[in-house]
């Protein structure tokens, strides 16, 4: 078989699979599930497996591609104004064709909704251009971060607590699967051609400056507007009655999705398009090459979405539900934490970040590593989700001493670390937390009796704060580790002769 | 000194395999009390036209560098083709070049497997008939398919590509505080000594009519080669 199409399916099938089975094993024991809701999710499965696969394959050929290019063609210009507006440029359009930015826009009626879209979408593009003059001018990306989230949590205290949770979730939101891999395609744009010593280090930290945007956006906006409450739409639980009724129900909904991706997608092939005219002038071969990526990154992004959408969200409700109306519904915290260890891995730009950062690092930090990183990660963060949907727990308490304590970090980890482990909290929230953790959190507040808006709301800037800890601890452990074996080292006595074969082998 | 040479010279072991089968390959080695293992991201080139369309070609490699005394060579080698199967088309290469000189720690830590096994280096000797170069080339980023094409052309059946940037300090630009380099991408090819001239040759003519500049081309003897299709075929 052919084994670039062998790696895909294997990593595929290890990204949907664990999840797939935890789910099966929860609803033949302690959480029954209609057969209609279970059908229903692991159709989604199958989809999600497909649609992985090709969009894994479509970033590799299409998305990573053209974002590298723009961001060293960028550079290359050496016109600093040209740079920060196209950025600015760049950043607005990307944000304001995400399809998830629609969704935020919907939970937050107090914000007429194009108010909200172009903030967020202009807050999104100052912040890149800021991610970009700071690589220019080597601004420190822990002083940026620091002042930035300083600045959002004194905000936050002025901003009524009901819109909180939906506030910082916006961070995570935005930042999807198509922005995600253009940015962090941008970043390594730049660093290909660098030779100084900080270049690898500045390939990341785009993201990670990128999510403030939106929080800052949307909580300015909640001040202004006072926006009192945020609002939802409750998952909805399809009604099937046969095998065909099934198909339909995807069917209905992919036109849908597709007509999404599709919008998310043109904004960069509209960019490409720009560039290419102006100064890539790419050969045939390497254009129809980008476009079959672009297809599949089309395809594989809304066979994802129906799948998750339509299979995953009403599963996840009722799951949650389920579990928490069980006599021992602290359960629902650890089971929480193994959903969450294990969501991540089918987390589409997940995947594509830590193969990003295997790359920059010529191999030092693994795709396993970071992916051990991400789950920790991701399961303290679920785990600390369903002990607020449990207790009514105020999410500041939480998120405040979360980004204190990965703000210090930042202090004792190598630079490198710190831009990845930023970057890897926008990225580990995407489509899998929007619609399969957060309904589970909804779900289960619904049971438990908790205000929904502010207690299971809160599930993706808890899963975008995590990630930062744990990835800069490993960071730490590296350090560490780097620093041992240099002290071995220094004991070994050292002989410094030179043995000459050139002798002998003339 | 003499105990040094005694082991005969060390060898640079080139090892590359598909991603992710670096760190078995290592492992390999080190039962072979093999410990200087360093691994190199590269790509492999493009096989078919229709599957490098459809994405489902140049699959990512590792390239494993190993220092090794030239009488273990063939028992390392042998236990690798064994384990990595390395006699199926396509599982890998793997390759030696004679060093010229070593500083005595690195000698030192080689030759740590020497005293664990016997060996016979004599056998091999008939094997290394069979001559290989590996013919190196400097290719601007964004050439590399018109180039390998001219190579595959001359006869070469693939190669493997090792991302780059030139340190040049007169082509070097500063732009703020960023110093930015051309971008450059290095391609090894395995040949057969009488293909080389063609291949290279070939190579230079595409790079000319591509940039107008004359390509850096240049090979290097290689020996042990071990997992090349050509030379399972024969």
């Amino acid at each position: 078989m052919n084994k670039k199409l062998y790696e895909k399916i294997k990593e595929s099938l290890t990204a949907v699979l664990p999840v797939t089975l935890i789910v099966m094993i929860l609803c033949i024991s302690i959480a029954p599930m209609p057969v209609e809701t279970l059908l229903l999710f692991l159709t989604g499965a199958a989809l999600l497996i497909i649609g992985m696969g090709l969009f894994t394959l479509g970033t590799d050929m299409a998305m990573t591609p053209i974002g590298t290019k723009v961001g060293t063609q960028l550079t290359k210009t050496k016109n600093l104004g040209f740079i920060v507006l196209a950025c600015f440029i760049i950043g607005v359009i990307v944000t304001v064709a995400e399809p998830d930015l629609q969704v935020l826009a919907g939970q937050t009626p107090a914000v007429p909704n194009m108010v909200l879209i172009l903030t967020v979408a202009v807050g999104v593009g100052i912040f890149l251009a800021v991610a970009f003059l700071r690589i220019l001018f080597n601004w420190s990306l822990s002083a940026l971060l620091i002042a930035g989230y300083t600045i959002l949590f004194v905000i936050a205290i002025f901003v009524p607590k009901e819109f909180l949770a939906v506030a910082f979730d916006s961070g995570g939101v935005t930042t999807g699967p198509i922005t995600v891999p253009f940015i962090l395609a941008l970043g390594l744009g730049l660093t290909n051609m660098r030779s100084d010593s900080n270049a690898e280090d500045d390939s990341f930290g785009l993201v990670a400056l990128c999510s403030l945007g939106p929080i800052l956006a949307v909580l300015i906006l909640g001040m202004i507007y006072s926006a009192s409450s945020g609002d939802y739409t409750p998952v909805e639980m399809p009604v099937i009655n046969n095998t065909r009724e099934l198909f339909l129900e995807f069917g209905r909904e992919m036109p849908h999705y597709a007509k999404e991706v599709l919008l998310a997608l043109s904004p960069i092939c509209i960019f490409f398009l720009i560039f290419q005219v102006l100064f890539f002038k790419l050969r045939k071969k390497q254009m129809i090459k980008i476009c079959i990526g672009l297809f599949y990154t089309f395809l594989g992004l809304t066979l994802f979405l129906t799948g998750v959408n339509v299979g995953f969200m009403p599963a996840g409700n009722y799951l949650g539900g389920q579990i928490a109306s069980l006599p021992y519904r602290w359960i629902l915290v650890p089971i929480g934490m193994l959903l969450g260890y294990y969501i991540v891995k089918a987390e589409p730009a997940v995947i594509v970040l830590n193969k990003q950062v295997e790359e920059v690092t010529g191999g030092a930090i693994s795709q396993k590593t970071m992916m051990l990183g991400l789950s920790v990660g991701m399961a303290i963060s679920v785990g600390l989700a369903m002990v607020r949907v449990l207790t009514g727990l105020s999410i500041f308490l939480i998120l405040l001493p979360g980004y204190a304590i990965a703000l210090l970090l930042s202090f004792f980890v190598p630079k490198i670390f710190t831009a990845i482990a930023f970057d890897s909290g926008g990225v580990a929230s995407g489509p899998m937390t929007a619609t399969f953790l957060l309904p589970f959190a909804m779900g289960a507040c619904d049971t438990v009796g908790g205000n929904i808006l502010m207690d299971a709301f809160g599930i993706v800037a808890m899963v975008a704060m995590t990630p930062p800890i744990t990835i800069q601890i490993l960071g730490l452990l590296y350090n560490k580790k780097v620093k041992t074996m240099k002290k071995y080292q220094e004991v070994e006595e050292m002989e410094d002769e030179i043995i000459d074969y050139g002798e002998e082998m003339m | 000194m003499e105990s040094y040479s005694a082991h005969g010279p060390i060898r640079w072991l080139i090892t590359i395999v598909d991603r992710g089968k670096g760190e078995k390959v290592a492992k390999i080695y080190r039962e072979n009390h093999l410990f200087i293992h360093i691994a190199v991201l590269g790509i492999g080139t493009a096989q078919s036209e229709i599957m490098d369309y459809l994405g489902l070609d140049e699959p990512e490699k590792d390239i494993v560098l190993t220092l090794v005394p030239d009488i273990m060579v063939t028992r390392v080698l042998q236990n690798l083709d064994n384990k990595m199967q390395f006699y199926r088309p396509g599982s890998g290469v793997a390759f030696t070049i004679p060093l010229s000189g070593i500083s005595a720690a690195a000698s030192r830590q080689a030759e740590e497997g020497t005293i664990h096994i016997v060996v016979d280096r004599e056998v091999s000797k008939v094997e290394k008939k069979q001559q290989y170069d590996l013919v190196t080339a400097v290719v601007d980023r964004g050439q590399i398919d018109l180039v390998m094409d001219a190579a595959k052309a001359a006869g070469a059946t693939g190669g493997t590509i090792i991302r780059a940037r030139g340190i040049d300090s007169k082509e070097a630009e500063k732009f703020l505080k960023i110093t930015i380099q051309p971008e450059k991408e290095i391609v090894v090819i395995i040949a057969a000594h009488e293909q080389k001239q063609t291949i290279m040759k070939g190579i230079c003519n595409q790079i000319l009519s591509l940039t107008g500049e004359r390509g850096i081309v240049f090979s290097i003897p290689i020996e042990d080669v071990t997992g090349l299709r050509s030379h399972i075929d024969n």
